[in-house]
């Protein structure tokens, strides 16, 4: 679903723009004088870029209310909480089945370079991600609904074996 | 056709033997790392079979090599428009040549003799942890090769300093904020390639010297790994920086031809007024304060410095590329412009440039990135910017200068592979922004099968693309010596 919204945000908006240049460029053919086309354009311009600013400033600042990225320190103990480690060219975790329907804690680290530990289901889509790096711990707070067995791929490129940097996860259906 | 003439400053064969280097050489490198691009996207459709550390190899030849040329292309561009208005030094350009020419050297070098394959981001620590694959002297000589085309380029922007001050006495003349804030009346006459010029040698002053800080920083490391320890997210926030700042720059020295270009196939003025002035100003800051949405995947980052990030990508569209935009397309509107190869690149080059941008600052909302990051919708946008929005005004200015009188005209065959390229290049940006809403991660050297059919549609896009550069290229070659390289008209 997320994925589709933002590419139907994307298209929406390339669209537009794109019938924008399309009729100019065919419009350009006959010419008029500069100055009532200037004026008249000109004369949009504070508008649209009013409100173009306000509705990007409204998005940009709305999607932040609820912070996207967990809190780092100073949490409660998660229940279900998996040390990930990134190594040249496979991953380590503690432990590798939990439940769905609870949030799971990722500690996430590497031993040596920059990975990207990225979660997707069965379908091959992602549902979340953070970067792996050497001295740094990332936590990432992630809720699975549906049961099932996940891959984890690297997202960061990490050397030759970057694309056989694979895992699996497995979710168990919820506890009743 | 034009409205008001240049003052051509004296041309001397130095200086369009220079220009002519430049073309020629930018362009030749264009073409083989778009063949370099079209081998990637081959071999992820799984049409041709490239052993993954070849594959790497030529991702991080066509990562450097790309934003090299993109940089050193485009500041010919700025040089050759900004010498109507200060007096820069020949010797200078010429000498940035070849210290990128040496670099390049270096870089191939260390990537097809050495194995190097760290990708052009040469994030620490991959460049010294390579599991045997390259050795450090490979890493150092990539590195080492990159650290010398940033010397060059800082040369000229030392030397374009010392014009620009020379004339304007200070930068903050020179970029016009005389008029915003000293209450002086406006001179319409004040060039806009002097206002972005000053812009540019701002920022990529100091995106250059971040990259510097961090090349030397690694260096060292690789001989002396105990003596010079580098903190990871350190390394992480220089170098994004570093290449976030270099490749915006390069656009923004491009963007120049279009100013000045624009005008006179519209037959219409484009003066600086105070919005436009007002613009470059603010993006003086934006285009340097949002490298942090390269970062919103490290939460180890202050939360503070992410808001920033998504924040001001919101905004940073808005100045210079919304102003420039809307002003291309006053200038076109109802103008008779004719349309010719050079006029449809340049009025294409303002799609491409906005269109782009919109993934682009998608992308930058952090709870897209969380789905997006270091999927192929991130080439998918900057391909976006790059192909449609700077290599248009790149061709454009190339075809502007190498025009001759005796000129045959080739009008079937420029909307023939001008079309390839328009097309082909939709073709290979819609694919990858589809495969990276389908979570294909990018820089991958083998898909998964679900994944291949796209690649393989993205493959005929490739090569419509690298057909068109290649009529480009051999349009442009073969005149430009009977080309004086001063056209004005
Ligand atoms: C025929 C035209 C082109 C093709 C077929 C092409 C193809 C590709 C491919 C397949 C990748 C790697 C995608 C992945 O991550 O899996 C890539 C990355 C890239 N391309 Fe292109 N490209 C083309 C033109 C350009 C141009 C004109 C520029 C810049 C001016 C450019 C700059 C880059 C950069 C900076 C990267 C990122 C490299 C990295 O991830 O380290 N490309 N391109
Ligand atoms: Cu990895
Ligand atoms: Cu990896």
């Amino acid at each position: 679903m997320k994925h589709e919204l933002i590419l139907f945000v994307s298209v929406f908006f390339i669209a537009v723009l794109t019938a924008v240049f399309v009729y100019v460029y065919f419009a350009s053919n006959k010419r008029r004088e500069f100055k009532p086309v200037k004026e008249k354009l000109y004369g949009y311009r504070p508008k649209l870029f009013t409100f173009l600013i306000l509705m990007g400033f409204g998005v940009a600042v709305g999607t932040l209310f609820e912070f996207p990225i967990a809190k780092q320190a100073g949490t409660k103990p998660v229940e279900q909480s998996i040390k990930v480690t990134g190594y040249q060219w496979y991953w380590v975790l503690d432990k590798t089945e939990v439940y769905a329907n609870e949030p799971v804690e990722f500690m996430i680290k590497s031993a040596d370079v920059n990975h990207g530990f990225g979660i997707y289901d069965e379908d091959l889509v992602m549902h979340t991600q953070g970067q792996a790096m050497p001295q740094y711990t990332n936590r990432l707070v992630h809720t699975f609904k549906k049961p099932g067995t996940y891959k984890l791929l690297c997202l960061e490129f990490c050397g030759i074996a970057h694309h056989n940097m694979v895992a699996a996860l497995t979710v168990l259906p919820a506890k009743e | 056709m034009n409205l008001q003439k240049l003052s051509l400053p004296e041309t001397s064969t130095k200086s369009s033997n220079t220009l002519r280097l430049y073309v020629v050489t930018s362009l030749l490198v264009l073409f083989l790392m778009m063949l370099a691009g079209a081998t990637m996207r081959y071999t992820q459709g799984a049409l041709i079979e490239v052993a993954p550390n070849i594959f790497y190899q030529l991702l991080t030849v066509h990562g450097a090599g790309m934003v090299g040329i993109a940089g050193l292309f485009s500041s010919s561009i700025m040089w050759y428009f900004l010498r109507r208005y200060v007096d820069l030094n020949t010797n200078i350009f010429l000498v940035n040549f070849v210290l990128f020419l040496i670099g390049v050297l270096m870089i191939l070098g260390a990537i097809f003799f050495g194995d190097f394959a760290a990708a052009w981001t040469f994030l620490y620590p991959l460049p010294a942890k390579s599991m045997g694959v390259w050795s450090h002297h490979a890493a150092a000589m990539f590195l080492g090769g990159l650290l010398i085309i940033g010397v060059g380029f800082l040369l000229f922007y030392l030397d374009v300093t010392r014009a620009i001050l020379k004339r304007y006495s200070n930068l903050y003349n020179a970029m016009g904020l005389q008029y915003l804030f000293g209450g002086k009346t406006l001179d319409e006459e004040h060039p806009p390639a002097v206002v972005a010029s000053t812009m540019v040698l701002i920022i990529n002053t100091l995106g250059i010297l971040a990259g510097a800080v961090i090349l030397v920083m690694c260096i060292l490391n690789l001989y002396f790994p105990d003596d010079v320890t580098i903190d990871p997210l350190l390394a992480k926030n220089l170098t994004y920086f570093f290449g976030h700042v270099f490749i915006n720059a390069s656009i923004y020295m491009a963007v120049i031809a279009v100013y000045e270009l624009l005008p006179k196939y519209t037959n219409r003025p484009w003066k600086v007024n105070k919005l436009f002035i007002t613009a470059w100003f603010f993006s003086t800051f934006m285009v340097m304060m949002v490298y942090p949405h390269h970062l919103l995947m490290d939460f180890a980052m202050p939360r503070w410095a992410l808001v920033i990030g998504q924040i001001c990508s919101y905004m940073n569209g808005f100045p210079v590329l919304l102003v420039t935009a809307y002003g291309a397309v006053t200038l076109v509107h109802r103008s008779g412009i004719k349309w010719d190869l050079i006029s449809r690149l340049l009025f294409l080059s303002m799609f491409g440039w906005v269109a782009g941008t919109i993934p682009a600052i998608i992308d930058a909302t952090i709870s897209v990135n969380l789905v997006m990051h270091n999927t192929m919708w991130v080439p998918g946008h900057f391909h976006f910017y790059l192909l449609l929005g700077l290599l248009p005004m790149l061709f454009a200015f190339s075809l502007f200068v190498t025009q001759t009188k005796s000129e045959r005209n080739t009008r079937y065959l420029d909307e023939i592979f001008f079309s390839s390229y328009l097309y082909g290049s939709l073709v290979l940006i819609g694919t990858f922004l589809l495969s990276g809403k389908d979570s294909v991660p990018r820089r991958w050297a083998a898909h998964y099968a679900e994944w291949i059919p796209m690649s393989q549609i993205a493959a005929v896009g490739a090569t419509m693309v690298v057909l068109g550069t290649l009529f480009f290229l051999i349009k442009i070659i073969l005149r430009i010596n009977k080309a004086s390289l001063t056209a004005d008209a």
